[in-house]
């Protein structure tokens, strides 16, 4: 091998990566030279490029791998390339007829990874650092690039909190959560870092047509540079560039649809009226003073009329003497209006809504200048239904365009600019609240509560295009005869019109981002020296508007006269009421300036880099009214002797408004290396293990934020805020108001004495390939140390009178993280069939080791020696299923003992005879899961292709809140099929049937016995799923196309989301993948989608 | 490398805090008397609303509703669950522990101690006036400590506010020791205070008097049985005198007796007194007593009322008169969220304390009755109750006598159901769970449409009732009868000739209940004097409520829409003798600095 050809240098680098596009504008005299492309093994290879370097002309190998070219001359370079060969040069030397034998791309040796400040070949590489192309995001059709990134790379996972358009990003963690305060990652959008406040704005806003690829930074090495926010990982995004050349017009479109992936399923109204009685008679059998609910139950007839959704009983039709014979036919057969049943979450849910996404991007350039200007589109829309009512539109949407201009221009020789202009508008449209558009839990509440307080025969809806809100008869007359029965507490209103009279609310969101950035070589001082400098500026603003139509809405009755007729009364209509308010919008300056410097010495290569950068973070509505700055300093030095020998130190030097001067600055170093014993001269070469690497590192990062991550200027003493809320003074009789005097408060108290959290990282990674290739494996194991947290004591005594969020920070507690991720990839051919298989599994498991917690009696009181996030709660032990077991139960202090058969049997864990707070131990996992497993393949032939992803993940809990677990919540809320079927009664446990819930309750409430937080309701969120599907033809470059000067086209088809695998959630109907905490969820989607791209 | 070199000279634009933030430090505070001033009104704003909603720690609902007065909310409510499972060591629906924000008393009582400290700093300011407000300040600290004496007992001794650097491991002093703090905060307010009354503009400040009252009301809980005793209500080992004086000691009435005298000196010297202007004389049933007895509780500024909390928000959004007034008023002018306030009524266990107009017993429905009663039997008892209950309450049937023509005062206003109404529902069953049989109009006499009021915190019928109180315990019936019927009187009561002890001290116990309903004191006084049947139906046992027919597709609030009515059981309360006094939370026991109180 030619080691010569792997001298570090960026600007080599870079030119490798042009070399296919070079221009060729300026041929004169043609060369005409005829070729075949081969591959290693013999086999034809169809549709490689052939381009002359420095000009424009290229060509296509055809099905027979040969190919014709008009070159500028006898000595003219050829560029030979094809996906999965490494590219190719090839000198003529005045031979007209040319074989090219292009080699297994496998080996990449060119293969590039960017790292932080720099494009490091992959081979080199000693941090843990893993890769995405663009590519494989633009095959998932998802919105926001964080929920692409799932799956996609091992390391990194999330959870999503909504599957409402506009709002359902994944938050992600990479290798998990290590600390109980902000876990969230660095974000860095071509080497500008994204503020902390801010670190998915930009990021979940791009088009993935404009990403060129992605890199994951994950330990000490790769992120310590980023030294003070390097601590949670780091996701560098690149965007795609122009090279010199003909323009390149790549167009796509897409259109798909969008559907829940799951929904509760509900009861029908007969079924519910049965599993409700039940309840009842539960209740007044087993407990005293409960003779009255006997009000409530259901009888025969009602359950008759439910089954046959009919009003009347045939019986009480023929009673009714003032009918006519035709009116008592109708009746009999007229649908029910009280008795009805629907299922009101599939019927706010269960609508299919479209998607899609278009993109056109040019890229090309001349020597000079480079361009790539990218324009997209993205709209969704939501899944509820009933959504337009007169001026009503509660609808969910959200609508995106994006724009995207890198411009590099060479000013001179050693002088080139680049230029990065950005923009990104959404409009995200739902449901209008008063609340904060952002606070997802009170804005679903506005959609969802009544799908959980109403039950299924509650709420008409629209009846004969009129918007129902209640029954205009007399409670417990035959025109409104159920209400008596359901004495719902809540009252009478109804899911659909709850939802309808919300309005719309809308935010504009605009977020444009600018930046330049200088690059100059002087080779003229030192060869392979190099100053840059960058300036960026991000501005968003963000403006929420609420428009609330009034809305007529009506009563509804059948008539006494002919009960075949509906009357409906209502209808007037007020006012509507708009407001707009400005919601965090912001703005941020980050600068930087640094110098970098690679030189070759025989077998040493050294390269070196010295950085500095600032940036300031200004929002003007936040609490503090004032920007929040950071800057750093960054330093790296690299060696490797022969690419087989690497070492490389990584330090970042980095200041915070956090603390106070002389604290302010942290020093993180890294250190790492790498050995790869396959170079070795010693080394025989085989086919078996063709490629080896061993590294390991060690450093230091660091973290300024407390874990609210609302606290600033943690060493200020004492703060006090003026014009406080205050009190009133005078001697008034009431008839006015006496004199306001406005307060003085203490705010938070300061530590001048805080300084970095940090965290110490290790990871030792192993890479190998086998096979010549086809098999490659990279192993990472890893342990992090935090120590030092940032936190607000919770030890101090109520005494010293200051909130326990207010009182000084310190810099204690530790928390350890540790894991591994193995990643396998089998990559091969069989004749044109190419067909690979990547599989790779994640395990992070936290532990807190100290927290300045007030200690409890018994060690699962604390939280100390469990994971973070790690729930609490009662054990449970069963259901109560014999009087034997009900009578010696240890005294329950939640509930005043009460319990009866078919209840939950809690353990006394400390066997004091009584269940209390002692009692409530560590249950389950926590959310977040502690394995994640991946699972890609794909096959192409020809020119179709087909790439399938699934994903798991093991060891994560999700906890069922008392919102979804119990029925008949304040008499009438409503049940789930899922309880019914589960649901305990002594004649199932006689018959050994299936029992996963308690027995039937009624108007229960979370202080009961079954509903009190324990493991009971705590299940597995373990689940396997086929994620993404993408299945594609790329029509071969010839015939029509060439007539049309289509350079490529491509069409597709992909589905994400497809199908989850039967898991602990499936009957709940929740989503695996998404955050518990909330019984207020707007389901997560899946989408099946179609379309096709096309560059020419 | 000069560029990112030269970036560090910028780390005061990077770094430094620009001062644009609008916070400011202690100098700032104390460098005018404005300022000062502003942080000495976060003490009365803070500290004097312990125990009112908004104040007591818990999120939802008011004392009422676990004392047995009022029914105990919706499911959601902190009072329904303490009423379902009693006082929890970790809190309730946002309490830190039992039914009170114990942290809360500490952060108000530190504000105090820093004005305190502070004050003699201000340039601006006369030192009279700084002296004055150092009186303030003990106080405001001798109210709260007042209010976690009856709570909690014995408590740690805060002389100070603290540094982040000072020994904070200050555990529980005796009662004895904690009364004997609490009376020298008082003393020292005293004497500091001004003479009098402050100018009108600055009513609603501490006056003598009304540390006066805080004095006298401390040392009635001290006299009382649940402290004044040689054995605690439970046995608490080592630490009993935590709870109890550890002997039962009679002087502790006559120390009683003093400070509720003095109270009532100082009070006549300065134009405060009991409102009585029917001029029957004395002991007479006063033939004006609705109309004193409303305008007592619910005028702002009477002259009845030695300190009162001054609340005069009217924004309905504006905390914490969104709490107070949440909780207090739910009649129709109230729009905000009022539907949560609509399990708050009156129930039948309390309703069965108020007399007849004339003095003598009503006779209630029973639960057991053989049959309903037909509604006229209800207007007419209604009808011929005493004054405080038309002053308190508006219900089935029954128009609010407090606002006569108001609209939102008004059943035909009301807007939702004043009652336990069904169409359906058949005798005796109940399909209700404390919708109650009236609403609180208490606070809202000729108030108009007027939201807010002040509440009182100190009335001097609490001072006449202490008295008679403690004359009775202390074997002095005609004094104790004296001063009972001065509040009797004035309700339009005949006067009471009881001399026998026990059958005063009941007598005198139930005067207070009615003349006390709702504000804040029985849930207290309960405990305090150890009632036989607080286990049954005062905080704990079986709750009952009035069930109603009436017409169906007539509007159940009128009196025009009732067919008939009965008692029924509406729920059962938890009750437990550790309740006598609140838990401390639990994470503040873990932390080891203070011992628990018995039985938590």
């Amino acid at each position: 091998m030619k080691r010569n050809y792997f001298q570090f240098s960026l600007i080599k680098l870079s030119m490798v990566v042009l070399m296919m596009f070079v221009s060729t504008a300026f041929a004169s005299a043609a060369f005409r030279v005829k070729g075949n492309v081969k591959d290693s093994k013999g086999e034809v290879v169809t549709g490689a490029t052939i381009a002359e370097k420095g000009y424009s002309a290229s060509t296509i190998s055809d099905v027979n791998g040969n190919f014709e070219i008009n070159a500028s001359g006898p000595s003219a370079t050829l560029t030979i390339s094809f996906l999965g060969y490494q590219t190719k040069q090839e000198n003529i030397n005045n031979r007209s007829v040319i074989a090219v034998v292009l080699a297994d791309n496998a080996q990449a040796i060119d293969e590039v990874v960017v790292t932080a400040y720099a494009t490091q070949k992959k081979v080199n590489v000693t941090g843990a650092i893993s890769a995405v192309k663009g590519r494989d995001l633009v095959s998932i059709p998802v919105a926001n690039i964080t929920n692409a990134l799932i799956g996609n790379t091992p390391g990194v996972s999330g959870l999503q909190t909504s599957g409402e358009p506009g709002r359902n990003a994944a938050n992600i963690y990479i290798r998990g959560i290590s600390t109980y305060g902000s876990s969230t990652p660095l974000v860095v959008i071509d080497g500008i870092e994204q503020a902390s406040e801010r670190a998915f704005d930009e990021i979940n806003s791009m088009d993935a047509n404009e990403i060129d690829g992605i890199s994951i930074l994950k330990d000490a090495a790769s992120t310590a540079v980023y030294g003070i926010r390097g601590a949670n990982g780091v996701v560098i995004v690149t965007t795609k560039r122009g090279s010199a050349g003909k323009p390149t017009i790549s167009f796509s479109t897409n259109f798909g649809l969008t559907k829940a992936t799951k929904l509760q399923k509900g009861l029908s109204a007969y079924d519910y009226a049965m599993f409700r009685n039940e309840g009842i008679n539960n209740e007044m059998n087993s407990f005293s003073g409960t003779a009255g609910l006997a009000g409530y139950l259901f009888d025969d007839n009602d359950l008759w009329k439910f089954k046959n959704n009919r009003d009347f009983t045939d019986t009480e039709v023929d009673a009714m003497t003032n009918l006519s014979a035709a009116q008592k036919t109708a009746l009999k057969n007229s649908p029910a209006l009280y008795y009805g049943s629907k299922n009101l979450y599939a019927d706010q849910f269960n609508k299919t809504a479209p998607q899609s996404q278009s993109n056109i991007n040019i890229s090309g350039g001349t020597d000079k200048v480079k361009y790539f200007v990218s324009l997209g589109y993205f709209t969704q829309k939501g899944i509820t239904n009933a959504t337009e009512y007169y001026g009503s539109n509660t609808g969910s949407s959200f609508d995106r365009y994006n724009f995207r201009s890198n411009f590099d221009i060479d000013v001179m020789k050693n002088l080139q600019v680049s230029i990065n202009m950005a923009g990104q508008f959404g409009t995200t449209k739902g449901p209008g609240t008063s609340a904060d558009p952002y606070d997802l839990g009170s804005r679903y509440k506005v959609i969802m509560q009544y799908i959980y307080d109403g039950n299924p025969f509650l709420c008409p809806g629209i009846i004969d295009g009129k918007l129902i809100n209640n029954y205009a008869g007399v409670a417990g007359s035959i025109q409104n005869p159920l209400a008596v029965k359901t004495g719902s507490s809540i009252g009478s209103q109804n899911a659909v019109y709850n939802l309808l009279i919300s309005g719309t609310g809308y935010i504009y969101n605009s977020l444009l981002d600018n930046s330049v950035k200088v690059n100059h070589q002087m080779d003229y001082l030192l060869k392979g020296l190099r100053s840059h400098a960058t300036v960026s500026y991000q501005d968003n603003y963000n403006r929420y508007v609420t428009v609330v139509p009034s809305l007529p809405s009506y009563t509804v009755q059948r008539s006494a006269a002919d009960p075949n007729v509906l009357e409906f009364f209502g209808g007037s209509m007020g006012a509507g009421t708009f407001n707009s308010y400005g919601y965090s919008n912001w703005n941020k300056l980050y600068i930087d300036a640094g110098l970098d410097w690679s030189g070759v010495f025989g077998e040493h290569n050294i390269s070196g880099l010295l950085l500095g950068k600032g940036s300031k973070y200004t929002m003007p509505s936040d609490n503090n009214h004032t920007p929040s700055g950071m800057m750093g300093l960054v330093g790296r030095a690299t060696y490797n002797y022969g690419n087989r020998y690497m070492a490389e130190l990584n330090v970042g030097y980095n200041g915070t408004e956090q603390f106070a001067s002389g604290n302010r600055f942290g020093m993180f170093p890294a250190y790492s290396v790498g050995w790869v014993p396959t170079m070795e001269p010693f080394f025989p070469e085989n086919d078996i293990l063709t490629f080896m690497k061993i590294r390991a590192s060690y450093g230091s990062v660091g973290n300024d934020l407390l874990a609210s991550g609302s606290r600033r200027y943690l060493y200020l003493p004492n703060t006090y805020n003026l014009e406080q809320s205050g009190y009133y003074l005078g001697n008034s009789d009431g008839s006015s108001q006496n004199t306001y005097y406005t307060a003085a408060t203490e705010g938070t108290l300061g530590n001048k004495l805080v300084t970095w959290e940090r965290a110490n990282k290790y990871d030792v990674g192993l890479e190998m390939k086998f096979f010549r290739d086809r098999l490659s494996l990279v192993a990472d194991y890893f342990k992090e140390d935090r120590n030092n947290i940032l936190t607000t004591l919770e030890t101090i005594p109520a005494i010293y009178g200051v909130s326990s969020g207010s009182v000084p920070p310190s810099n204690v507690g530790k928390t350890e993280n540790k894991g591994y991720e193995v990643s396998l990839n089998w990559t091969d051919k069989v004749g044109k069939l190419g067909y690979f298989v990547e599989g790779d599994v994640s395990f992070a498991r936290n532990k807190i080791l100290y927290k300045a917690e007030s200690l409890g009696q018994y060690y699962w009181m604390n939280e100390t020696g469990f994971s973070i996030g790690q729930k609490f709660g009662l054990v449970s032990d069963g259901l109560f299923n014999t009087n034997d077991e009900l009578a010696n139960r240890p005294y329950n202090e939640f509930t005043s003992n009460k319990a009866t058969l078919g209840d939950v049997r809690y353990k006394d864990l400390n066997g004091d005879g009584r269940i209390n707070s002692k009692d409530q131990a560590p249950i389950g996992y926590a959310n977040y899961p502690e394995y994640h497993f991946n699972l890609k393949t794909g096959i192409n032939y020809k020119g179709f292709d087909l790439k399938l992803l699934f994903i798991g993940t093991a060891n994560g809990s999700y906890y069922l809140n008392s919102g979804y677990t119990i029925p008949f919540f304040k008499k009438a809320g409503n049940a789930w099929n899922w309880m019914y079927e589960g649901r305990w009664t002594a004649e199932k446990y006689a018959a050994g049937e299936k029992i996963n819930y308690p027995r039937a309750t009624f108007d229960a409430t979370s202080s009961d016995n079954n509903f009190l937080t324990s493991d009971y309701w705590l299940r597995s969120s373990n689940f396997f799923k086929l994620k993404n599907i993408e299945v594609g033809y790329s029509f071969p470059q010839s015939g029509f196309l060439k007539k049309v000067n289509i350079e490529s086209l491509r069409i597709y088809a992909n589905m994400n989301n497809v199908y989850t695998f039967k898991n602990a959630l499936s009957e709940i109907g929740i989503d695996p993948e998404t955050t518990d905490g909330s019984s207020y969820i707007y389901p997560l989607t899946s989408i099946v989608n179609t379309g096709f791209s096309l560059k020419f | 490398m000069i560029g990112s070199l030269g970036m560090f000279s910028c780390e005061d634009y990077f770094l430094q805090k620009p001062d644009t933030s609008g916070t400011v430090d202690l100098d700032a505070v104390y460098g005018s008397a404005k300022n000062a001033n502003a942080a000495l009104m976060n003490c009365y704003r803070n500290i004097l609303l312990h125990g009112w909603p908004g104040g007591w720690g818990v999120g939802h609902g008011s004392l009422s509703s676990i004392s047995g007065e009022n029914s105990r909310g919706y499911s959601w409510h902190g009072t329904y669950k303490i009423c379902a499972s009693g006082l929890s060591v970790n809190g309730t629906d946002g309490s830190d522990g039992g039914a009170d924000s114990y942290s809360n008393n500490w952060a108000n009582i530190r504000k105090c101690f820093i004005v305190k400290e502070n004050i003699d700093k201000v340039p601006d300011m006369t030192d009279e006036m700084k002296g004055y407000i150092k009186a303030e300040c003990t106080g405001l600290i001798a109210y709260r400590y007042m209010g976690m004496f009856y709570r909690y007992g014995g408590l740690p001794i805060v002389t100070k506010s603290f540094e982040a650097t000072d020994d904070l491991n200050i555990t529980r002093s005796d009662l004895q020791a904690t009364l004997d703090y609490i009376l020298a905060l008082c003393d020292e307010a005293i004497a500091g205070l001004p003479q009098g009354k402050w100018s009108d503009d600055q009513t609603g400040r501490l006056t003598k008097g009304a540390v006066m009252a805080i004095k006298a009301r401390v040392l009635m809980f001290a006299a009382r049985p649940l402290f004044n005793s040689a054995t605690p209500y439970l046995d608490n080992g080592a630490n009993n005198n935590l709870i109890c004086f550890g002997k039962e000691d009679a002087n502790r009435w006559q120390t009683a007796i003093t400070a509720n005298e003095a109270v009532l000196t100082w009070a006549g010297a300065n134009g405060y007194e009991l409102i009585n202007t029917g001029g029957a004389g004395e002991g007479n049933a006063n033939p004006k007593a609705l109309d004193d007895y409303g305008t007592a509780t619910s005028t702002p500024g009477n002259k009845e009322t030695l300190l009162a909390y001054k609340a005069d928000f009217t924004n309905q959004w504006t905390w914490p008169g969104s709490a107070i007034f949440y909780y207090l008023n739910m009649s129709n002018l109230w729009t905000n969220n009022r539907w949560d306030t609509d399990q708050l009524g009156l129930l039948t266990n309390f309703l069965e304390n108020y007399y007849r107009a004339d003095g003598t017993e009503q006779s209630w429905p029973k639960v057991g009755d053989s049959a309903p009663r037909p509604i006229s039997d209800w207007l007419d008892r209604i009808n011929n109750m005493e004054a405080r209950f038309k002053a308190d309450h508006i219900g089935p049937g029954y128009q609010a006598a407090n606002n006569p023509g108001v609209n939102g005062w008004t059943l035909e206003s009301w807007n939702r159901s004043l009652g336990n109404y069904g169409t359906a529902v058949k005798f005796p069953n109940s399909y209700g769970d404390g919708k109650g049989c009236g609403f609180s109009t208490k606070y809202y006499y000729h108030a108009g449409s007027r939201v807010w009021f002040e509440p009182p915190l100190f009335r001097l019928a609490e001072t006449y009732l202490n008295l008679a109180e403690a004359y009775n315990e202390a074997n002095d019936p005609t004094k104790a009868l004296k001063n009972l019927n001065k509040v009797r009187n004035r309700a339009g009561l005949p006067s009471i000739t009881v001399t026998e002890k026990t059958a005063l001290r009941k007598i005198i116990q139930r005067e207070k209940a009615i003349e006390y309903y709702n504000e804040n004191q029985r849930y207290f006084d309960v405990k305090h004097w150890k009632l036989d049947n607080i286990a049954n139906g005062i905080i704990g046992g079986q709750m009952r409520e009035m069930q109603f027919r009436y017409i169906s597709g007539k509007s159940a609030n009128l009196a025009s829409s009732l067919i008939e009515y009965w008692d029924c059981n509406a729920y059962v309360c938890y009750w437990n003798p550790k309740m006598f006094l609140e838990p401390f939370p639990q994470s503040e026991v873990d932390k080891k600095t203070v011992t628990q109180n018995p039985g938590y």
